[in-house]
């Protein structure tokens, strides 16, 4: 069921326009806007900072974020409010066995007043999409949203209309049901820039969380902190932070040594995928330029999931092996 | 048949080309350049080494399309066909001479130290021989068996370990190089090289090491190579059986070898050489047994019956040159070889007498100036042979010599050279053997020699003018005790030499100094008398019978006694006298112009052959242990260390900031690394000093590690930071080492 609620101030069709005449943003300035943005966000969920990072971080390099985790601990209102902060719109789509593609993407209606068809955009136009537990949608609903995180465009009845710029999915995947969801295959989990886990709070934390959540949600009352416009231009900032030779050939070592380790390694995307987060992490911490310790940071949340582990690891065993492993010059 | 592809080519050529190949390449030049020297010494280097490189890459282009069965057909084909060719290329005069028996006892006595050199044609015998087994090598490292192509090169040197030609530095260069081959197979898989090419290398060294400075077999063939050999005396050194190898210093002994009684004092002679291998002597040919008395010298020439009585166990015949028949028990077993020496096929026992016949040439001075140089092509061909890395000056300094005597006929020639190294060189028993060319040593370096020196020299001298000229050793006239008895002593062993003159025969010349060398042997003979040593004399040669001391040689110049009796031209103490007596005006004439040795260039005289110069040996015995010490210290990585260390506490030259920072950091490491701990594989810089800031490390050092971040990840790192780096690891470089530390500050 389609459940498409609080579009934020950044509008439906806030469209792609091209990059290239945005100014970059300085590091620093990238650094100062996710400072705002985390701080901001600490304000309605507690301990989970470096959650926000990551959500930042994929938001900033491109890419998109899997959250794995038991329902109940805050994923929607993670995603949530990191889309508000950054002043852009948030659709949530609840994944569900029935659901069509159709729901996901949207569909032509024919209106009697005008005869015409209508697009009724569906809850993918938006800043951020939350697609809630991903994994019990059948495998083409799941597919067509694969194909939009990839294309960043929709496809209806032969018309391709293009997603607001920026796009970010927040998928989340819940474990506990094994026998009743449909497990993403390799190629789509690829496609999930990072993947991380939220786990539960402690219970000082926890008590925390119960005590300002037991009056009104906070999350309606989180204010933009930042504009979509300056996001776009971080994004710019991120895309041109330095990544010299020798950082590049440690990712392509890491990613190496993935493949001589794993039964399946990492794919060359996902090499891609770590130096655009490290890009992205290394303009969060206000530098232009990308240092091992951002791939080193990014590695396990970019990498883990796109290793097919031999039976008896994991991949989050293997790419610390990797990192501890592979020489850094 | 497939045609050869581009590709296959490469193949090849990279298989030829693998480590272990180089092994091979070693061993196989140790064997091709004793080969090599062999053919220098008789000539016909450049064809041997064109058939060596023919026969070498016929059988590398042929490893690709011939099975190794067929390769070894083909080497056993091409051995007969080129031994068949050697042996038609031997005169048929001489061809006789090659029965079955004959040859299977030339195989055994090469194989038992028969230098190649004394085979007749040694050059052709080279020739014929040389590309056989390098044919076999090409073949293999064609194939890729590098093993077996060493073991072939190994086996063809093994040979020639036996005949005697291979020396020490040959051998131990072809061990090594199958060392080689085998470590370099063994350690053929990749990275093996890289992992254990130090060890490899270091045994290598130590192997070269251990043979130059020890030996297991006690004066077995295996002389230690790097030490001294111990002093031979000048009878051991000259009375080898056909060899005589020029040594260092030597001693003289008094032991009395024979007595012999002749009606004529000469050098008695007991062997001739024709092959001047440039540091010996060879006599090459075979032997014949004596059917019938040989001819005597083509010239006028007196008839002696000489009785020789050896003292102790002798294998010469020590007689007036020419011996033409033996008589007595010997006479059964007497040969003869093909420089008309009568040898003994056994050693005389002690006390055994032996009577001879000689024809003494007589030929008067004039006579001899008048011979001509129309020389039988066969003695020119083979008495004037000389290596052919014999330098240039020789003859140089020999022409010379002679345009200063005056000189113009060979005899002439002969008389002058004689006495040029007579007046010019100092007689010594102790002097070093020079390297290189003995002859030309001895006339450009050294002052002094004893009669090996001066002979071999004066043989090279003449050989170097066109005359023929052998190389005589034997003994000097000795002690006459009465009437034509003479007691001749080991002391008297002399080497000599003698020229040929058509018409004539061989004519005796004696360059070496008579009077010091008679100084110096009756010298030792009192000596010896006076601590009582046994065996100096017999009873007829006792000083309370005879005179007290040694009768002087009999006075003689060449010229008085080659002309007289055609016997020896031993010097006597009044040299100079008989000198001008018998030559008259002019020899003095001679004299006055003639040549000195200061005179005959400006070039300074040498001092004494203790030269502050260390030998070549000497210099390859250190650079193997430097090998040692070298690869050892790598293993270990001390050169690294000490490197480091210096270049830390030391200020150095800067490259582009970019560099100079990353090395400011790798110094840092360096540093923090023996401080702390090092830096783990997966440990990015900024997370090692985070971590090293927790165990209370320098603040300075966090901002070396900013700048290098910068400098290895961003690139723009400024030549004023890049230089501060540098001063702050300097800085902290020197603050942990307290004492160096000041001295820099």
């Amino acid at each position: 069921m389609t459940d498409a609620a609080e579009t934020g101030p950044g509008g439906v069709d806030a469209g792609g326009t091209g990059e290239t005449e945005r100014s970059p943003l300085a590091p620093d300035e990238v650094a100062a806007l996710a400072e705002r943005v985390v701080d901001n966000v600490e304000e309605v969920i507690v301990g989970k900072r470096t959650a926000v990072e990551h959500v930042l971080i994929a938001v900033l390099a491109r890419g998109h974020l899997l959250v794995e985790d038991v329902p109940g601990v805050g994923k929607t209102t993670l995603a949530k409010s990191v889309s508000r902060s950054i002043g852009g719109s948030f659709k949530r789509v609840q994944f569900t066995p029935d659901l069509l593609p159709a729901d996901v993407t949207g569909v032509n209606v024919f209106n009697q007043r005008t005869d015409e068809f209508e697009f009724q955009p569906g809850p993918v136009f938006a800043n951020v999409v939350l697609g809630d537990e991903i994994n019990r949608a059948p495998p083409k609903t799941q597919s067509a949203l694969l194909e939009a995180m990839e294309e960043g465009q929709v496809t209806t009845d032969g018309e391709t209309r293009s997603l607001p710029d920026p796009f970010c999915v927040i998928a989340t995947q819940n474990d506990v049901e094994p026998g009743q969801t449909y497990d993403l295959p390799v190629a789509e989990i690829d496609r999930f820039t990072k993947k991380i886990r939220l786990g539960y709070p402690s219970t000082d934390e926890e008590a925390e969380i119960i005590g300002r959540m037991a009056g009104d949600h906070p999350v309606d009352a989180v204010e933009p902190v930042a504009s979509i416009e300056e996001v776009r231009r971080a994004r710019a900032t991120v895309a041109g932070v330095d990544a010299t030779e020798a950082v590049r050939e440690y990712v392509a070592r890491l990613a190496a040594y993935t493949r001589r380790n794993a039964r399946l390694g990492v794919s060359p995307r996902g090499s891609l995928a770590l130096l655009r987060t490290a890009q992205a992490r290394a303009a969060l911490d206000g530098r232009g330029y990308v240092i091992p310790d951002d791939v080193q940071a990014e590695a396990p949340t970019v990498f883990a999931h796109r290793v097919r582990a031999d039976s008896g690891t994991d991949g989050a065993t293997v790419v610390e092996d990797a990192l501890d492993r592979t020489s850094v010059e | 048949m497939r045609r050869p592809r581009i590709g296959d080519l490469a193949r090849r050529l990279r298989s030829a080309v693998d480590p272990p190949a180089l092994g091979v390449a070693v061993v196989t030049a140790a064997y091709l350049s004793v080969f090599l020297s062999a053919t220098d010494v008789v000539g016909g280097t450049g064809r041997t080494a064109v058939a060596v490189a023919v026969a070498g890459g016929a059988g590398l282009a042929l490893a690709r399309y011939v099975g190794e069965r067929t390769a070894v057909r083909l080497t056993a084909g091409l051995f007969a066909a080129t031994l068949a060719g050697y042996y038609f290329a031997i005169p048929a005069s001489r061809r006789a001479v090659f029965s079955p028996e004959n040859v299977a006892l030339d195989v055994v006595s090469l194989l038992t130290g028969l230098s190649i050199l004394r085979l007749a044609l040694a050059d052709l015998w080279v020739l014929a021989v040389a590309p056989v087994p390098t044919f076999l090598v090409g073949y293999l490292v064609g194939r890729g068996r590098q093993m077996g192509a060493a073991g072939v090169a190994g086996g063809t040197l093994g040979f020639l370990v036996l005949t005697g030609d291979a020396g020490g530095t040959a051998t131990l260069a072809g061990v090594v190089g199958v060392a080689l081959t085998a470590g370099l197979s063994t350690l053929s898989m990749p990275g093996g090289i890289r992992d254990h090419g130090d060890t490899l290398a270091a045994v290598l060294a130590a192997m070269v090491l251990v043979s130059a400075t020890l030996s297991l077999l006690p004066a077995g063939a295996a002389q230690p190579w790097a030490l001294d050999r111990g002093t031979p005396t000048l009878e051991s050194s000259i009375e080898a059986d056909d060899e005589v190898e020029i040594v260092g210093p030597t001693r003289l002994s008094p032991e009395v070898r024979y007595t012999i009684e002749s009606p004529v004092a000469a050098n008695w002679h007991a062997g001739s050489y024709d092959t001047y291998t440039g540091d010996g002597w060879v006599r090459s040919g075979e032997q014949s047994p004596l059917e019938e008395p040989l001819d005597g010298p083509p010239g006028d020439a007196t008839r002696a019956n000489v009785t020789i009585t050896a003292e102790g166990e002798s294998a010469s015949l020590p007689a007036p040159w020419k011996v033409v028949d033996v008589r007595g028990p010997a006479a059964q077993t007497a040969r003869v070889d093909e420089h008309g020496t009568l040898r003994l096929a056994e050693p005389l026992g002690a006390g055994e007498t032996v009577t001879v016949e000689s024809r003494v040439l007589d030929a008067d001075p004039d006579a001899l100036r008048n011979a001509g140089t129309d020389y039988d092509p066969a003695i020119e061909d083979r008495y004037t042979q000389l290596p052919a890395s014999t330098p240039d000056r020789v003859g140089e300094r020999t022409e010379e010599i002679l345009a200063a005597a005056d000189a113009e006929n060979p005899y002439d020639q002969a008389v002058a050279i004689e006495r040029y190294l007579r007046e010019e060189y100092e007689y010594s028993l102790t002097v070093r053997k020079p390297d290189g060319d003995v002859a030309d040593a001895f006339l450009f370096e050294m002052d002094a020699g004893y009669c090996v020196y001066f002979a071999t020299t004066m043989t090279a001298m003449l050989r170097s003018q066109g005359v023929p000229a052998q190389f005589v050793t034997g003994y000097s006239e000795g002690e006459r005790i009465g009437g034509d008895r003479y007691v001749v002593r080991g002391q008297d062993a002399h080497a000599w030499v003698k020229a040929y003159f058509p018409g004539h025969g061989w004519v005796t010349f004696d360059p070496t100094p008579a009077a010091e060398r008679g100084e110096v042997r009756r010298a030792r003979l009192t000596d010896a008398r006076s601590a009582g040593e046994p065996g100096v004399d017999v009873p007829a040669s006792e000083p309370e019978v005879t005179a007290p001391s040694i009768v002087p040689d009999p006075g003689a110049s060449p010229a008085a006694t080659g002309a007289a009796n055609g016997s020896d031209a031993t010097g006597t103490d009044a040299d100079a006298a008989t000198d001008n007596a018998t030559t008259g005006a002019d020899a003095a004439d001679r004299r006055g112009t003639g040549l000195t040795r200061g005179a005959v260039s400006d070039e300074p005289r040498p001092g004494e052959d203790d030269s502050p110069l260390p030998s070549g040996e000497t210099v390859a015995y250190w650079l193997f242990a430097a090998v040692i010490g070298v690869t050892g210290a790598r293993r270990f990585g001390v050169d690294e260390r000490a490197a480091r260390a210096a270049r830390l506490r030391l200020p150095w030259g800067g490259a582009d900031p970019t560099t100079d920072a990353k090395r400011a950091f790798a110094d840092l490491e360096y540093l923090l690394a023996r401080r702390y701990r090092e830096r783990r594989a997966g440990e990015t810089p900024r997370a090692y000093l985070d971590a090293l800031r927790r165990r209370g490390l320098d603040e300075r050092a966090l901002a070396v590690g900013e700048t290098y971040e910068r400098a290895a990840y961003a690139g723009t790192v400024t030549r004023a930071e890049a230089d501060e780096a540098r001063r702050t690891v300097r800085q902290l470089a020197l603050e942990a080492t307290p004492v160096v530390g000041r001295l820099f500050d």
